[in-house]
């Protein structure tokens, strides 16, 4: 059973197609994320899911159950906010006291809940205080228990960490995943932050004016981005035009300018005009008496405290290229101008037609 | 229906308690005065049909004219009067630190939560015939009798200004508000003196509330009837005051109910031109 | 700014705060006046009263006719108050909820009875009222009050419903609230202050309410008529007392308001 289905929502309101079509599949237990720069569409798409936007087309499923035409309060699901919504004029233990309320949970019952999933966020001890009196990572973890405490079919969860500091928002991103695995709950998170997606999800769907790019884990959205848009969004990429020379069994053999790299097999013939992409930390540089390939020179160098980026000129083609800050590769640190030797991998390599 | 991001046009049920009321307290007594209005009344007998003598004679008749027009001129002095001493105070509850702004502002609103009864009786223990300052100048032998007709109508001119620089005060406060003070900041910069800042900065960019605010008085005040009842010592006739005599002294319905419409007539168009103005000034 | 434009900006500054304490003096001494005459016990009235005491405040409240005044006075806007509030915050929702399009024609229609003259309000009411053989009751009252009161509430209350966060509306719905929920729960209890204002003003603006009672009434005096009515008469002291007595209700009233800081917002959202 799934937890969450869509299939080929789409939303359009005057003027503009916010949602085109999308479908995807949430398994139970899973952690999915919607990644993508605001205005992909992918706040639009959880909103259909919890009822609050109706679809212009397609079906939205919850466990199974065709729940399109269904208001949002009769659905399962469970709901947090970027900006917490927690009721003011409620405690923390009525606030997530409320879902079991509507349920006609009893009194006796709804306590015991409570005090259960405020523990799960270690907060039991809030029970009698009232929002404001609490932080802003304490609110996100009340939310999260109010979203909790009702087991929904689905936890859905609307960038519910932009509004915190650096620090607390890793610190919850730990905490979620490792509560979510704790319950095994289905989960549908929204972001437009890429380490987010990465280090939480258990797939990732990518999306961008309305439409979905690639799902896949976070490996393979990352190490094999399968459009430019996947490439370039996540992380830094080299996007090179490319040619390819030939291809058999073991590899394909492209032509970037005057630069000739190997890349894995694929499906592609001679002469195929193809986009190569590399990731900048794949691409191994050492100094010029170090074991490379390919001979080439800096020709600009930034310094980011853990790595350097590089722009690196080889036989007429330029790599953006990340180095480690550490004095494996290089002796003294890498300046502009240095003559370099670099080994691009072949599975560093992806091709995108 | 009242939830959620689609807006729902059966939430505007909800209104239809209050304009089920409105229509019977204010439509379907329009339409009746509109029926009485063209009917005919004897002294006596009121004959329905279709007769427009009340509203000739409404438009010939001597005096009515005159009291149309003397109320207009009332409600003209009193726009300017509030508006003289309305702006100043707008300027400097925006100029002002917050506790006096506060104290400004309740002041102002003070007359909206007060009777005009009560406004009425105030000044006419100051004003009235037998009030403060007549006892004073009759006691000091400065006049042998209470003060003549021009007086009456300043005094109905204070008391209505009493009641209705609320309404000049707070659109103008509004619009000022609304102002970027970065706009005045930069006129300044480029060499403006206060005064000049004032005049081509300010005041221009304030005058949406000045127009609503003149608008909104000069309409309110057509429709006075307490006050130069009680402060015009009997010399003072506004044409509600003509409408209410009509009524409930001679009942006659045909011609109050013809004047009435006339009255609100007068101030619709007030109220549309002063919107055309308005859109014109928007779209220049 | 030179120092001779700081000068006279400094000067503009003292001209309109000059021009602010004679308006402030102007609208506040004319009532402190009748309330000190109020206190006189003398049977006729002079400032400053030539001896001071309650004989006149003993009067009203002894005295049938002003006890029947005020007694309806109270009855009526204790009645008006709070149905204002169910029809305004009613009306109110309808225009915060509903499609924008029609939403500045149905504000001001709503609003309508506060721009409209009152004396057109009160001489169609009256012929309406005779014609239903209602002159003189306290339906004809209560259903004027209604019209000129429910205004004020439909301002009060749309600036509340503006300031409201939906996102609790949805967390409610999300963890199954249904409408009435939503608004039993989250809506009305976040626009209590406005609720209340709205109450407050309702029941101050039919507690004096003068013109449409007047020409509604015959015999059934409400406090403001009677006032009049004794005026008309004879200019005696009792009047200045029931206009204190009615100063101090409305000034009881706003002052609760004045506690929640809610005066200057009613008054921000009336413009």
């Amino acid at each position: 059973m799934s937890a969450v289905r869509l299939e080929s929502i789409a939303k359009s309101y005057v003027g503009v197609e916010a949602v085109k079509d999308v479908s995807v599949t949430v398994e139970s237990g899973e952690f999915v994320t919607f990644l993508g720069p605001s205005g992909c569409g992918k706040t639009t798409s959880l909103r259909m899911i919890a009822g609050f936007v109706r679809p212009t087309r397609g079906r939205v499923l919850i466990a199974d159950r065709d729940v399109t035409e269904l208001p949002p309060h009769l659905r399962e699901v469970g709901l947090v906010f970027q900006n917490y919504a927690l009721f003011p004029h409620m405690t923390v233990g009525d606030n997530v006291a409320f879902g079991l309320k509507m349920r006609k949970v009893t009194a006796a019952e709804r306590a015991s809940r409570v005090r259960e999933a405020l523990d799960l966020v270690r907060l039991g001890d809030m029970v009698s205080r009232f929002p404001r009196q609490l932080s802003g990572g304490q609110q996100q973890r009340v939310a999260l228990a109010r979203a909790l405490v009702i087991r929904p079919a689905v936890l859905l969860l609307d960038e519910p960490f932009g509004a915190l500091d650096r620090q607390l928002r890793d610190h919850m991103r730990v905490e979620l995943r490792a509560l979510q695995q704790r319950l095994k709950i289905s989960t549908v998170f929204v972001t437009h932050d890429q380490d987010e997606a990465l280090s939480m999800s258990d797939r990732i769907v990518v999306m961008n004016a309305g439409r979905i790019e690639q799902v896949g884990t976070p490996a393979e959205i990352y190490e094999r981005p399968r459009t430019r848009f996947v490439a370039s969004f996540m992380g830094r990429s080299n996007l090179l035009s490319a040619r390819v020379i030939a291809a058999d069994a073991a590899s394909t053999r492209i032509q970037i300018g005057a630069l000739e790299l190997i890349a894995p097999t694929s499906a592609l013939s001679g002469g195929a005009e193809v986009t190569a992409i590399i990731r900048p930390e794949r691409i191994v540089l050492t100094s010029a008496t170090g074991s490379g390939a390919l001979a080439g020179r800096i020709t600009a160098i930034s310094y980011l405290g853990a790595s350097f980026e590089a722009q690196v000129e080889t036989a007429g083609t330029i790599l953006q290229v990340s180095v480690p800050n550490n004095t494996i590769a290089f002796a003294e640190r890498p300046a502009v101008g240095d003559e370099v030797r670099l080994t691009i991998p072949p599975d560093a390599i992806t091709l995108s037609s | 229906m009242i939830l959620g991001e689609e807006r729902n046009r059966a939430a505007w049920w909800l209104a239809a308690p209050t304009l089920l009321l409105y229509a019977a307290t204010f439509l379907v007594p329009l339409g009746i005065m509109a029926v009485f209005s063209v009917s005919v009344f004897d002294g006596a007998v009121t004959s329905f049909g279709f007769h427009l003598d009340n509203y000739a004679n409404a438009l010939s008749d001597d005096l009515t004219r005159t009291v149309f027009w003397k109320t207009v001129k009332l409600a003209l002095w009193i726009t300017l009067a509030c508006l003289i001493l309305g702006y100043p105070v707008a300027l400097h509850m925006r100029r002002s630190r917050p506790a006096i702004r506060i104290l400004l502002i309740s002041l102002i609103v003070s007359p909206l939560l007060t009777s005009i009864i009560v406004r009425n009786v105030a000044w006419m223990l100051i004003l009235g015939r037998t009030g403060i300052i007549n006892q004073a100048l009759l006691a000091s032998g400065v006049v042998t009798s209470p003060l003549p007709l021009m007086f009456n109508e300043l005094r109905v001119v204070i008391g209505v200004v009493h009641v209705y620089l609320t309404f000049m005060v707070l659109p103008i406060y509004a619009s000022l508000n609304d102002i970027d003070p970065s706009l005045e900041e930069s006129a300044a910069s480029l060499g403006a003196s206060p005064l000049k800042v004032f005049w081509n900065v300010t005041f221009p960019l304030s005058l949406n509330g000045v127009i609503a605010g003149c608008t909104l008085v000069f309409i309110l005040s057509m429709g006075i009837y307490l006050t130069p009842v009680i402060m015009g010592g009997n010399f003072v006739l506004t044409l509600p005051m003509v409408i209410t005599d009509l009524v409930r002294n001679q009942y006659n319905w045909s011609q109050s109910s013809a004047l009435a419409i006339l009255l609100l007539a007068a101030i619709a168009l007030v109220a549309a031109v002063v919107a055309l103005l308005q859109r014109r000034r928007a779209m220049t | 700014m030179t120092p001779a434009d700081q000068n006279s900006d400094w000067r503009r500054f003292r001209l309109t705060g000059a021009v602010s304490i004679l308006v402030a003096v102007f609208l506040v001494a004319p009532l402190v006046i009748l309330v000190v005459q109020s206190f006189t016990a003398e049977s006729y009235l002079k400032f400053p009263p030539p001896s001071f005491g309650v004989r006149w405040y003993r009067f009203i409240l002894a005295a049938e006719n002003w006890q029947a005044a005020a007694g309806r006075s109270f009855l009526i806007a204790l009645i008006v108050a709070p149905v204002s509030v169910i029809l305004g915050t009613a009306a109110a929702l309808a225009i915060d909820r509903g499609p924008k399009t029609a939403r500045t024609a149905l504000y001001a229609v709503l609003i309508s009875p506060m721009v409209l003259p009152h004396i057109v309000l009160a001489l169609g009411l009256f012929r309406l009222a005779l014609a239903a053989n209602l002159e003189d009751s306290y339906i004809a009252y209560i259903l004027a009050h209604l019209t000129v009161c429910v205004p004020y509430v439909v301002v009060t209350l749309g600036a509340s419903l503006q300031t409201l966060d939906r996102s609790l509306e949805e967390a409610a719905q999300s963890l199954g609230a249904g409408t009435w929920n939503v608004l039993r729960y989250v809506i009305l209890p976040r626009i209590s202050a406005g609720l209340f204002a709205g109450a407050i003003f309702a029941f101050i603006e039919s507690f004096d309410e003068f013109i449409i009672t007047f020409y509604l009434a015959s015999f059934k005096l409400t406090l403001p008529l009677q006032i009049f009515a004794t005026l008309s008469d004879q200019v005696e002291p009792s009047i200045a007392a029931a206009s204190t007595l009615m100063l101090v209700i409305t000034a009881l009233l706003t002052s609760l308001l004045l506690a929640r800081g809610q005066v200057v917002a009613g008054g921000k959202a009336i413009r």
